[in-house]
């Protein structure tokens, strides 16, 4: 009998044979032929719709701008309605790069007047920096991220935030989350990471982590479970903890653990305002409910709790599941949705489901063909991560 | 429509075939799934934006079709279970098939790996397939999973350590 190594492996794997398909080219043709032609033809995309818009836009566009060379007033007229939404919903400064001009309660219109004309000067980009909290696959090029689950400062969510740690090694800096986590400027709290540190790998190639003894009440042991999944987002499934002898953890509810296995139950993601003009995507376990049931979560607020949802509930949506991808289609729609609305509606759709399995979301009947960063025409891929820093 | 199909075909069709044949271990079934790919791609070849190259788009819908072709699978067998007496007609599948005539003729420790395929997740395998079998980079790995760099690799080395360990399971006759 002998004993494998990663390489022998590595290399017995290399050398599996090449598996050739008997069937020829066209046998396939003419079963995919025969097939195309007899399903009914894919839904044509509206293009139409779309090119109307798009005309409708370029119209106004002139309108507008003939308009501002008329008055030669560009500055209030560059107050347009989505910059001024957009300022509702998102006040400048709390985006790195950004319009960048802090502005407080008491802004001056001088202050407003330059931090829109900024933003307009950069049009749909700005709009796209501003709003979305998500990354998308292609977003991440080139970035090594990390993701940390910290509970908001009463410790009743739980904020995943995502942050850069450039070439730093992923599990050292989980021990060094106070240099990535600006807990007290994004109204969140690391206390709990003072009674995690990382220590190494077992056998199992499982990471290990210490846990202080002094885990007291189900807030802060759920904080602690919840901390842990940063390692989930390494590609974990579990994590060994142990005390500071190396013995079970006793945690006060669930008692004496080794391990802590990620259990990837299905949430709802909704907006949480932790400080002013902080804003994240906060995360709420469904528990054996369906997605359709989920999706109807996203309607409802939590005010008292500064929760908001991302999903107005005048709008009506109608939800069918092809394979891996979640088609979503609006049937109604009373009022319309400002642009960071929308981007919120969508983000919250795309996180809550991905977390329910989906792998894509095609949107029907938005009413728009574009909006920031997503091309609404075709199905969405879900993000591969959440509020980035 | 053909000489997209054509292209397809001659630039892919191995690498294609040879992908869910390693995934799903069935010849039918591979056929099956590999033409479900080819539909899909042609029909939504015309949305193709370019995005991503051409190669990982493919390999995309493969992989959405696989997965897709195991949900039904374990629905299936879960139907089935009612109905049956699994001990008696369990394995449905996978090691009820016989090996490939590419695979029998090759070494037993090759036979034995490919039996232990089967013990991977199905995260696992596909990164074991990609990588190893497909010879795959990380980056293009990563895109066709829609995943982190450092996922990959995760799942990468834990799909080793699986093979490993199952390997000398197998080997030293310990069968679960």
């Amino acid at each position: 009998m002998k004993k494998h190594d990663d390489k022998s492996i590595e290399q017995l794997l290399s050398e599996m044979p090449n598996v050739h398909d008997d069937k020829s080219f066209d046998e396939y043709y003419k079963n995919i032929s025969k097939q195309i032609n007899n399903q009914p033809k894919a839904k044509q995309r509206g293009w139409i719709l779309p090119a109307l818009a798009s005309a409708a836009a370029l119209f106004l566009m002139v309108i507008v701008g003939m308009q501002l060379v008329n008055t030669n007033d560009t500055a209030d007229q560059a107050n347009s309605m989505e910059t001024a939404e957009l300022r509702k919903e998102f006040s400048p400064e709390s985006e790195e790069g950004s319009a960048g001009i802090a502005m407080d309660e008491n802004e001056t219109s001088d202050e407003a007047k330059a931090g829109i004309t900024s933003s307009e000067e950069s049009g749909i980009v700005q709009l796209r920096d501003l709003s979305s909290m998500v990354l998308t696959q292609e977003e991440t090029e080139g970035k090594e991220l990390s993701t940390f689950i910290v509970p908001d400062q009463q410790a009743m969510y739980s904020v995943p935030i995502t942050v850069n740690i450039s070439n730093k090694d992923p599990y050292e800096v989980f021990n060094e989350y106070s240099s990535y986590i600006q807990s007290e400027q994004w109204g969140v709290s690391t206390a709990i990471f003072n009674k995690m540190k990382y220590i190494g790998m077992n056998k199992q190639e499982e990471p290990i982590v210490q846990i202080s003894e002094d885990i007291q009440g189900s807030s802060m042991e759920r904080a602690v479970i919840e901390g842990l999944r940063y390692f989930e987002s390494l590609g974990h499934e579990k994590v060994q903890i142990q005390d500071s002898e190396g013995n079970a953890v006793e945690l006060p509810h669930i008692g004496d653990l080794t391990y802590i296995e990620f259990n990837q139950s299905p949430k709802v993601y909704k907006l949480y305002e932790a400080n002013e003009n902080q804003k994240f995507w906060i995360e709420k376990k469904m528990n054996n409910q369906s997605i359709d049931e989920a999706i109807e979560e996203l309607k409802v607020n939590e005010k008292d709790f500064n929760v908001t949802a991302p999903v107005p509930d005048y709008i009506n949506l109608d939800l069918e599941e092809d394979t891996s991808t979640l088609v979503i289609t609006m049937t109604k729609q009373q009022h319309d949705s400002s642009s960071e609305e929308m981007i919120f509606l969508i983000e919250g759709i795309l996180l809550t489901a991905k977390s329910y399995g989906f792998e894509k979301v095609e949107f029907n009947n938005f009413g728009v063909s574009e909006i920031g960063k997503y091309d609404l025409t075709q199905p969405i891929n879900v993000p591969v991560y959440i509020n980035p820093k | 429509m053909k000489d997209i199909f054509q292209e397809l075909y001659e630039q892919y069709h191995q690498d294609l075939y040879q992908f869910i044949f390693y995934m799903v271990k069935e010849k039918q079934a591979t056929e099956d799934l590999v033409q479900e790919v080819y539909i899909r791609v042609l029909q939504s070849y015309d949305s193709f934006e370019g995005k991503s190259s051409q190669k990982t788009w493919l390999f995309s819908i493969a992989r959405h079709v696989t997965i897709d072709f195991f949900r039904k699978q374990g629905r299936r067998k879960k139907q089935t279970a009612e109905g049956f007496d699994m001990d008696e007609h369990g394995n449905l599948l996978r090691d009820e098939q016989p090996t490939p005539q590419e695979i029998a003729e090759k070494s037993e420790e090759i036979k034995t790996l490919y039996k232990c395929l089967d013990d991977c997740s199905e995260d696992q395998k596909m990164v074991v397939i990609l990588r190893y079998i497909q010879q795959m980079s990380i980056k293009e790995t990563a895109d066709i999973l829609n995943w982190t760099s450092s996922k990959v690799k995760t799942t990468q080395h834990r799909a080793i350590q699986t093979l490993k360990e199952k390997m000398l399971q197998r080997e030293g006759g310990h069968t679960e």
